[in-house]
């Protein structure tokens, strides 16, 4: 489905029944605060979609629940799935016709119901911590209203009604509404739909001719996913260039609720549960060995890696064998270690886009760990492009962001060379701010700046009063290494002191030059050391190299001032004119005029 | 004769005179580190204007909690703030002795340099954006700066020490007679706008013809005023509307706060939709014409004619009046009406605001439609030349600063010859 009528039909059914849904919250009003509903309605929505999903089977399921009754775990799991007719069943007698004719012990039974589906779903419910919201509707008598309303005939969710892609978007829209609920706290683990959609259509505008034809799969990872929107952006638009594609998602999160959803919003797209994992990326990797066609993610950035410390250390030890060999970032800020990660799953001819702040491009010093894995990434030449976006356009920080694409097989022209656009100022502003996102990327703004980067050139992209400025690099123009330049000890009547007939360096005089990669040592240090500092020498076995890419400066347009003369012209203009004017002024005084 | 110039090398600076060198900042600066070396030291404050001692006895800015680690600062030393990229200029030159904060860094000049030679060269870097474009940080707004690194290696321009100095005393008194400049400009602009207002007053309670009869006004204050003209209160021509409404009724009307109105000036400077302003408290329903005027902070006097049909913050009063609008505004201008509403809020600290009453029982003079009508357009024609000359003289003063900026560019950079 293209973007637009995903959009009608968006603010169509889908708004529809995603408000209807909401609606619930009239009966949690008071008991719960407003960015906490969605810990009822998110639950209630998935455990409704379920029992209505699974409402045809049911029978079957009770008659192989008694077939299955000696059979081991394994054998029991399968022959109840292929009862249910899903990856999930419910064993339970309960529906909420039932339940309802019972107000007395709604709880109780209840609790029977959730108890009856799968190892799958109860992982989701465990994580949605959905017991204790049990137990406070129930305590508040709100529970029997909530039931009441999800069983209402308009709540009806079976997929006769409601395909598994419009219960996808419903889902979505109810997340979109919950995380904006929490206003200043929003998006610590959302990222916002324009956002997403620029990072898809990066990835795949220059995989066109891969994503054509039959038998196409893709596997699609995000290693810090939230709520999981990234993956259901990036299987949209794959459908988009090939509506018979297959798209398997993978994602990790740390977060358990926002995990939960994850693997709810999986289950209810009829996607595989089981590939959402929970548990740290850094230190708990639950794909190991795993490669993919695309890696999407929106890490954390100016975060401390401190509680993945000893297990990165460890894998960082073993090399090549780990994902970490390369270097280690400060512990204050772990964001290049995802994207150590990210790069470690990428299939040969896999994809990459990764946000980061602007740390990514120069933090550390050379010969550390964050210019290492700079190094690492340019001198593989997987650094396609990256894009610096508008600030303000986060939910939950307004400073500049970068969107990387790394790629391990550039295309013959991209060989060599890196890309940066500056999109800073391709964007529209909202009328209402969330959060700190004042603006927003919409459809004409990306399409400019995915045609910038698709079109690989040194050229500026004006729209009115917008614009994205692309430039292309070589990899070299990133690197310098950095020389100690030693000077010699002297004596007190100041003469060279020797040592087998060497110079001594003077340790206190020591000084260090960043001389590009693109430039000769040996000339350089002839150029602009040696006269200013005639016996001075490089010690070159304390070379170090760096990386860094200084975005800012590289795009920074420098005009000089106006000439003076220019300048004392108008000056002497308005003081002509000055001078007019007071004598006017002066001429029809107050007591001239009768 | 011109003389010859090659590239510098740095994108920059551009050209630079023939016998001038590129250098770094290490070649000709120390960068002093160092402890306070007695008990007894001035604290020292980096501000555009200078290096200027700081009286730690007023508790004025930040004090730091301790001065062991504050470095000292001699005559001569340069002092850049590394972490103010953006707001412009933020580099002096030290006249005086005493220790400052580490935050800043300390640059000594060897005995080939004139210190203020580069003081005009570093504040140059801020303004050409150069020392921005090499800063760091993760964002623009906070913390975006400059590591001792980059400062060491950053390149600057070097002719003889000769040259520098007659550079500088060029500079210097150039700068000084500009400064001097529009000091006097800006005075003469605050000169006319208290012209304007004793031309107000004058015209609003004494008419405009200076021959014709006067009356005792019976006012302490006013003392004489047009025989004609007669004594009232505010209330008696003026009728204050409370059109309250719901914004969310209205989202398309445009919305007026007393933020969006000039103080003295009776200038409306900018207006949004209800939608953009997010204004969801009552309002006020104006119609375009009324008399608008914000009741919070009275002495601003923020007072315009409605342009428009809109929605107006409940801190403002839409006003209706039977008189001349325009006569009534330049009487609200004026110092009598100003001095009055003073009086009612002088007392009071916290949020001083005018009710309706107060304002209702405001001594007015006030003369004929005729007259008024005389008097608006004699004022309007007369301020107009004046906001003219003012404008102008805004005007000059920014073209100054801007000129000193070139000059020293140019002179600095070695484009112009002394």
């Amino acid at each position: 489905m293209s973007e637009l009528n995903r959009n009608q039909q968006t603010t169509q059914n889908v708004q529809k029944q995603a408000n209807l849904i909401w609606n619930v919250a009239d009966i949690l009003r008071g008991l719960y605060k407003p960015h906490e509903y969605g810990k009822v309605i998110l639950p209630m929505t998935v455990i409704k979609r379920l029992h209505d999903t699974l409402m045809p089977s049911r029978e079957k399921v009770w008659a192989a629940v008694e077939q299955c009754k000696n059979m081991n775990d394994a054998m029991q799991k399968r022959m109840l799935e292929k009862a249910a007719g899903y990856s999930f069943y419910n064993t339970s007698e309960y529906t909420f016709d039932k339940l309802l004719a019972d107000p007395a012990n709604i709880e109780e039974n209840f609790r029977k119901y959730l108890n009856g589906f799968s190892d799958n779903m109860q992982d989701i419910l465990a994580n949605f911590k959905f017991d204790i919201e049990i137990t406070t509707m129930a305590e508040n008598d709100a529970l029997y209203h909530v039931i009441q309303e999800f069983n209402k005939k308009d709540s009806y969710l079976g997929p006769d009604k409601v395909t598994s892609t419009d219960m996808g978007y419903i889902f979505e829209e109810l997340v979109r509404k919950f995380s904006e609920s929490y206003n200043e706290e929003a998006g610590a683990h959302f990222t916002s739909r324009d956002v997403i959609y620029l990072m898809t259509d990066l990835l795949l505008v220059e995989d066109q001719s891969t994503l054509t034809g039959q038998d196409v799969v893709k596997t699609v990872y995000d290693q810090t996913m939230g709520t999981s929107q990234m993956l259901s952006a990036m299987m949209e638009r794959i459908h988009d260039f090939n509506s018979h594609a297959e798209v398997v998602t993978f994602g990790q999160e740390l977060n358990p609720e926002t995990y939960a959803i994850a693997k709810a919003d999986t289950m209810i797209r009829g996607g595989n549960p089981d590939n959402m994992a929970l548990g740290s990326t850094l230190s708990n990797d639950q794909f190991e060995g795993y490669t993919f066609d695309y890696c999407i993610s929106n890490p954390p950035f100016g975060i401390d890696w401190k509680k993945d410390k000893q297990k990165v250390e460890e894998e960082h030890q073993k090399g090549e064998n780990g994902r970490f060999g390369v270097g280690l970032p400060k512990i204050s800020d772990g964001q290049l270690l995802f994207q150590l990660n990210g790069l470690s799953k990428l299939k040969e001819t896999g994809r990459m886009a990764i946000v980061h702040n602007g740390s990514a491009l120069f933090s550390g010093n050379a010969g550390g760990g964050e210019s290492a894995i700079r190094q690492y990434v340019i001198e593989n030449d997987w650094l396609e492009a990256i894009v610096q976006l508008p600030t303000d356009l986060f939910y939950n920080t307004g400073i500049s962001t970068y969107v990387w694409i790394l790629t391990k097989n550039k295309s013959a022209q991209r060989q060599g060379k890196v890309q940066l656009l500056d999109a800073s100022k391709m964007f529209i502003k909202r009328r209402k701010n969330i959060g700190n996102k004042r603006v927003d990327i919409d459809g004409k703004c990306r399409d400019v700046i995915v045609q910038a980067y698709g079109e690989f050139d040194n050229k500026e992209y004006i729209v009115g009063d917008k614009v994205v400025e692309s430039k292309i690099f070589d990899n070299a123009d990133f690197g310098f290494t950095k020389v100690t330049i030693e000077s010699s000890q002297r004596d007190e009547q100041g003469n060279i002191i020797l040592k087998k007939g060497k110079p001594v360096a003077d340790t206190s005089l020591r000084d260090t030059e960043d001389i590009p990669l693109k430039e000769d040592i040996q000339d350089y240090f002839e150029r602009e050391v040696l006269p200013f500092n005639p016996d001075a020498w490089i010690d070159r076995s304390k070379d170090k190299m760096g990386y860094e890419i200084p975005f800012t400066r590289l795009f920074y347009k420098y005009s000089a001032p106006e000439p003076s003369e220019a300048i004392a012209e108008r000056i002497k203009k308005l003081e002509e004119s000055i001078v007019a004017n007071f004598e006017a002024l002066s001429g029809k005084d107050v007591s001239n005029v009768d | 004769m011109t003389r010859l110039m090659k590239d510098s090398g740095v994108k920059w600076i551009g050209e630079i005179p023939i016998n001038w060198q590129v250098k770094k900042v290490k070649h000709n600066f120390f960068r002093k580190k160092g402890k306070p070396n007695s008990e007894n030291f001035d604290i020292l404050t980096l501000a555009r204007s200078g290096i200027k001692i700081r009286d730690i006895s007023t508790g004025e800015g930040q004090i730091a909690a301790d001065y062991s680690n504050y470095n000292p600062v001699a005559p001569g030393d340069i002092l850049i703030n590394p972490m103010d990229l953006v707001s412009g200029d933020n580099s002096n030159i030290s006249e005086v002795c005493g220790v400052i904060s580490p935050a800043y860094v300390n640059l000594q000049a060897n005995k080939d340099t004139n210190p203020y030679f580069y003081n005009y060269y570093f504040k140059l870097q801020y303004w050409l954006g150069s020392f921005f474009t090499h800063g760091k940080g993760v964002s623009y707004e906070n913390r975006w700066t400059l590591n001792d690194e980059t400062i060491k290696n950053f390149p600057i321009v070097y002719p003889s020490k000769e040259e520098q100095e007659k550079i500088v005393q060029f500079l210097n008194e150039k700068l000084n007679r500009i400064s001097k400049l529009i000091k006097d400009t800006q005075q003469s602009i605050e000169e006319l706008k208290k012209y304007k207002e004793t031309l107000i007053t004058e015209v609003v309670t004494k008419g405009l013809d200076k021959n014709g009869e006067m009356k005792d006004s019976g006012i302490e204050w006013m003392g004489y005023i047009p025989v004609k003209w007669s004594v009232l209160k505010f209330g008696n021509v003026i009728n204050i509307k409370s059109n309250l409404v719901n914004p969310n009724d209205f989202p398309n009307f445009q919305q007026v706060s007393p933020d969006d109105i000039e103080k003295d000036t009776a200038k409306l400077i900018k207006f949004k939709t209800v939608k953009e302003s997010g204004v969801s408290s009552s309002n006020y329903y104006f119609y375009k014409g009324q008399i608008l005027y914000s009741k919070i902070r009275p002495k601003l006097n923020k007072v315009v004619i409605a342009p428009f049909d809109g929605l107006c913050s409940a801190d403002m009063y839409p006003i209706d009046t039977t008189e001349n609008s325009e006569f009534i505004i330049y009487l609200m201008m004026s110092y009598y009406f100003k001095h009055q509403v003073s009086m009612i809020t002088a007392d009071r600290v916290k949020m001083p605001k005018i009710n309706r009453e107060e304002l209702s029982n405001l001594i007015i003079v006030l003369p004929n439609r005729f007259e008024q009508n005389q008097i608006v357009s004699y004022l309007n024609d007369k301020l107009s030349g004046i906001n003219i000359i003012i404008n102008d003289k805004e005007k000059v003063i920014q073209e100054l600063e801007q000129y000193k900026k070139s000059l020293i560019y140019e002179y600095v950079t070695g484009k112009k010859e002394v």
